[in-house]
């Protein structure tokens, strides 16, 4: 790794998902379904990780996590003593002993936790899982309760007698346990109400700043993401297109895919009379990906060169990546801040 | 995708508002569950009959092979409580039965003599038995004295009391029919469990072949393992051998609910997230995987149980399951093979009643059990 | 009033639970003019779907179904909704042929045994012409103008052949085979991805601009409301609290519930990495609910004594914009109550 401050760096990933068909289960292709994807996240910093749906990012979330077998690369974590070791590398019980350096934030609030345990077990299982037991397990679950502003009186109580929104909390509080220095929030408020996702998000900012945590923040909506991440990289159809940092992402964009994006967001503001991009045709199948650029089917500025040759991810500016032939030609446009 | 927030308003909403907080998934079950009226009949019911079928020796007023010649095939006895003078007693009487030859058709009638009574009662010593397999005693719950019978439900054509018969015979039909799950259950959680949680190459030999057992005719099947049991057997022995043979065939449905619960549980966020979490495999399958499904399970198997019930009775009933002179419904049900018994005396076909009684609670308390299991079911 | 299409009058629907009586629709009133777009917004469990559900005489059949609804047609007596038989002919005539409906997810709407072009003939033939070839060619013509390249093709295709966006492409088509009067969108694009939303909005807008009928959407997402009708009637708790124009409703809000609402979405564009103004709890159940106003818990106007004891009705206080609060006087003086001692009008 560059530096000290890097925490989580990943290398080449891929992830391909074998495409099988018939009763011998004979491979016909496979899905592209992460392809290639480098970057790092620094110690305290929220890396956004915007697409649309199919795009790879809850793949690669999974994969960085070891969750789901990557085919291809390397995903180097900087532990909380300093040491540096390869996830991909790791055989079970090793990978075991390291799940507590790494946690995830699931995005539904009901499927994540188990109906049949209370919270105090459920918050209390990465714990447990570390052999941690008894009073100790019941004090430090009582602490996160409180962290994420549970009722600790609530503790014996069954899931099924919260909201979504006390639910994700529980969650957060689960991946929170073993003061894990990594976090991948999947999707975290998008199955929330409007009026409860202000408040998950406001807890995710207050725990970043009180704990130093690390996210690796995974949305499909755009504002979401904006509102947490310091920096944004956009997935589509498995590959990273764009990344940097978030208000030059939003002011400045130097991928026509990241323009469409912003511009597609609807805006709560009826005033806003504004150009809006609409993409054509729908998201490439990653099954059946198209030749050159990917995303040059659906571009209104495609030209030859788009078609043949893939463009690769380059810096076009300080800290800001891009993967377009003619990215530092094109003027794109953002949203006003 | 945004997936629009959890349903409009989830069964999960109007519990919490009910202070349901407190109690946990199985009680919310029961309580679910008892709402269920008919399943929770049945369920009284068969408890009760399960109680009877066990301790068949003490409910019952006679032996399951004691014969009185004097009563080939006698209909049930009427049970009185005014006798001729119009006088009402509280305790039942039966009147002394006597057999006539009617000369026009030749059969046997019996007739009650009204001149003598004989006061149903309770606790009465008759012929001893051992309770359980081992508690020597000779306390019936209820019969009359020397002299009188008393049968609840005809005699069959050797002259012994039908009802007797059924209550021991249940208790054959009904523990074959747990000990074939037994069975069956076991076969299909470890065929299940296999294919569900390894797949590949393992999940799909074992799928082909529950698809090829599932594909086999069940009655020729039945009949072609029952026909292994050799016929030097004692009867303990054939009853075992008949409970494999209906595991044999049975256990193919139980292992498909089995592998394919596995599978969804797999996908669940929570499980995930304990394996995230650093559990080990085998504390996933007994915190997460297992809990998780058993409910599923259970109502599987009380659904399970009747065809085991069905299977044997139909196999004895052909005579290739238990043979007499064991008692099982199906080898009672033998008696009715003759459409001319029958209908000179219907009552043979009670066990066949009893029989259809078991299925259709068993039936119902599965289908209450489900209703009640499904933790996501909405209003 | 001549250009009212639809008129719902104190719409009540009530569904008698084991657990209590749910209300989920809880008095209504609106009126849907011709030409015009209407949001119905609020979270889950406000009973917005319920109430789109009502009006076409969808709700379940032991919900307890009080209130009017009224619909005007053109050249023709107004048609009470509320007084039909739920599964006659006129209702029949009525769904499909004058108010279409559009769902979340299509698929639930297209039957997988047919194809598209067989379910959109069918729904031409059943309401506008017997011709099959006719039928035929109108449905072509919907395809080409929702914008499904290849209409000719797409006609013989079943709908999980579509994608998703294509699907909903052709339940608009569908929805708008009958050249309804009036189009119920109920989340129509939540389920899509946000260039795919973009595409169906703005063919939704075309379409409205091009046919001239009135929509009405549900939906919880501010940013479709603001891009797509002109008054939004905002649903908390089985009742709507306030009624307005959008530009009203995202630049003079009266509600403290819909002002929370519009501070506590994050907007894209604004400076990041502020703290949200959050809305304290969560949306209670709507059963056996006490008295007052639905928000009282969460509201931080909320007066003791005062919205906890009786319901704020909804009141016009300015012109085309009214409010169920009673921080406004108006909305005091019309249930004769005043405000307490010591209490502030602040919101």
């Amino acid at each position: 790794m560059q530096s000290d401050e890097t925490i989580l760096q990943v290398k080449s990933l891929k992830k391909y998902f074998p495409v099988e068909k018939g009763l011998l289960r004979r491979q016909v292709g496979q899905v592209k379904a992460v392809d290639d994807v480098s970057f790092e996240i620094k110690r305290g910093e929220a890396l956004g990780l915007v697409g649309e749906s199919g795009c790879g990012k809850t793949t690669l979330g999974r994969c960085v996590l070891r969750a789901i077998d990557p085919t291809e690369g390397e995903i180097i974590l900087r532990k909380s003593d300093g040491a540096v070791v390869d996830i991909t590398a790791l055989d079970k019980g090793e990978l075991r002993q390291l799940r507590k350096e790494m946690q995830m934030v699931f995005q539904d609030p009901f499927s994540s936790l188990s109906p049949r345990m209370t919270v105090l077990d459920i918050i209390g299982e990465p714990l447990w899982a570390q052999g941690v037991r008894g009073q100790a397990l019941e004090a430090r679950v009582r602490e996160l309760a409180d962290l994420v502003g549970l009722n600790v009186g609530h503790l014996n109580r069954y899931p099924n007698a919260f909201s979504g929104g006390q639910r994700q909390r529980i969650g957060i509080a689960r991946a929170l346990a073993t003061h894990p220095g990594l976090i991948v929030a999947d999707e975290p408020v998008s199955a929330l109400d409007v009026s409860i996702q202000a408040q998950i998000l406001n807890l995710l900012q207050d725990l970043q700043e009180k704990l130093g945590l690390t996210y690796l923040f995974i949305a499909h909506d755009l504002s979401v993401v904006e509102h947490i991440a310091d920096r944004v990289a956009v997935m589509y159809v498995g590959k990273i297109i764009e990344l940097a940092d978030t208000e030059a992402l939003y002011l400045n964009p130097k991928h026509p895919y990241t323009e469409a994006l912003l511009s597609a967001v609807p805006k709560p503001d009826p005033r806003l009379e504004e150009r809006e991009i609409i993409l054509s045709g729908e998201v490439a199948n990653p099954a059946d990906p198209p030749s050159g650029c990917l995303f040059h089917p659906r571009c209104q500025y495609a030209q030859d060169r788009c078609r043949q040759e893939k463009p690769p991810l380059e810096e076009v500016a300080p800290g800001h990546f891009a993967a377009c032939h003619f990215a530092e030609e094109l003027e794109l446009t953002g949203v006003a801040m | 995708m945004t997936p629009e927030p959890k349903g409009e308003v989830s069964r999960l909403d109007v519990d919490e508002l009910l202070n349901y907080e407190i109690l946990s998934q199985r009680q919310l079950i029961w309580r679910k569950f008892k709402r269920h009226r008919v399943a929770y009949f049945c369920l009284v019911f068969l408890v009760v009959f399960y109680i009877l079928a066990v301790f068949a020796e003490f409910f019952a007023p006679y032996g399951a092979f004691t014969r009185d010649t004097d009563f080939l095939y006698a209909p049930p006895t009427p049970i009185h409580f005014v006798d001729e003078t119009g006088a009402f007693s509280f305790r039942p009487f039966v009147y002394k039965i006597v057999s006539e030859l009617d000369l026009n058709t030749f059969r046997r009638e019996y007739v009650e003599d009204r001149s003598e009574k004989f006061p149903v009662r309770l606790f009465i010593h008759a012929e001893p038995y051992r309770l359980l397999g081992f508690i020597e005693t000779d306390i019936h719950l209820f019969g009359v004295d020397e002299g009188g019978v008393l049968f609840l439900s005809g005699a069959d054509g050797l002259g012994r009391d039908l009802f007797s018969r059924m209550l021991l015979g249940a208790r054959t039909s009904l523990f074959v029919g747990l000990l074939g799950l037994a069975i069956g259950f076991a076969l299909g959680l470890i065929f299940g469990g296999i294919s569900g949680y390894y797949g590949g190459a393992a999940d799909m030999l074992i799928q082909r072949m529950i698809e090829f057992l599932q594909s086999l005719p069940t009655l020729p099947l039945w009949m072609a393992l029952a026909a292994l049991v050799p016929p030097e057997w004692t009867q303990i022995q054939v009853y075992f051998g008949i409970s494999l043979v209906l595991a044999i065939v049975g256990w193919t449905g139980l292992a498909r609910v089995v592998r394919g619960k596995l599978i969804s549980l797999r996908e669940e966020d929570y499980v995930l997230a304990a394996k995230l979490s650093g559990l080990k495999e085998r504390a996933i399958i007994t915190r997460h995987l297992l809990p998780g499904f058993l409910s599923y399970l259970i109502v599987h198997l009380t659904l399970a149980i009747p065809h085991m019930i069905l299977g044997e009775t139909a196999l004895s009933f052909l005579g290739l399951g238990i043979q007499p002179p064991a008692v099982s419904l199906g080898t009672l049900l033998q008696d009715s093979q003759n459409v001319q018994t029958v209908t000179i005396n219907p009552w043979l076909l009670y066990p066949g009643a009893v029989v259809v009684a078991i299925v259709i609670a068993f039936n119902f308390l599965g289908d209450g059990l489900r209703d009640a299991a499904d933790p996501y079911k909405h209003i | 009033m001549t250009d009212v299409l639809l008129q719902v009058e104190d719409l009540k629907t009530h569904l008698p639970l084991e657990e209590g009586l749910l209300k989920a629709v809880d008095g209504i009133s609106f009126t849907i003019r011709r030409g015009q777009t209407m949001g119905l917004v609020g979270e889950s469990g406000c009973g917005k779907s319920m109430a789109v559900n009502t009006i076409m005489r969808l709700a379940p059949n032991f919900a307890q179904i009080e209130g009017d609804v009224t619909y005007f047609p053109v050249g023709a007596e107004p048609i009470n909704i509320t007084a039909l038989d739920p599964y006659g002919p006129e209702i029949r005539d009525i769904r499909g042929g004058e108010i279409a409906m559009i769902f979340q997810e299509p698929m639930t709407s297209f039957s997988p045994l047919h194809t598209i072009g067989n379910q959109i003939t069918e729904a031409i033939r059943l309401h506008r012409t017997e011709d099959k070839k006719a039928a035929a060619k109108i449905a072509i013509d919907l395809l080409q103008r929702v914008g499904m390249s290849n209409p000719k093709q797409r006609m013989s295709e079943y709908p999980h052949q579509l994608s998703g966006g294509m699907r909903q492409r052709a339940m608009i088509a569908m929805a708008l085979s009958c050249e309804p009067s009036l189009l119920i969108a109920d989340e129509p694009t939540t389920a899509l991805d946000v260039t795919v939303q973009a595409q169906v909005l703005q063919l939704m807008r075309d379409l409205q601009g091009e046919f001239g009928m009135s929509i009405l959407y549900i939906t919880h997402d501010l940013g479709v409301i603001a891009r797509m009708v002109q008054v939004v009637a905002v649903m908390y708790l089985g009742r709507i609290v306030e009624f307005t124009d959008v530009d009203s409703l995202f630049y003079n809000a009266k509600h403290p519930y819909t002002e929370a609402l519009i501070q506590s979405i994050p907007k894209i564009g604004k400076k990041s990495r502020d703290r949200l103004e959050s809305i304290r709890g969560a949306v209670p159940v709507p059963i056996n609910r006490p008295p007052g106003c639905g928000f009282f818990p969460r509201c931080s106007a909320a007066i003791d004594g005062l919205c906890n004891r009786v319901d704020p009705p909804l009141v016009q206080i300015e012109d085309d914009h009214a409010v169920a609060c009673f921080v406004y006087p108006e909305v005091l003086d019309a249930v004769g109550e005043s405000m307490p001692e010591g209490a502030t009008h602040a919101v």
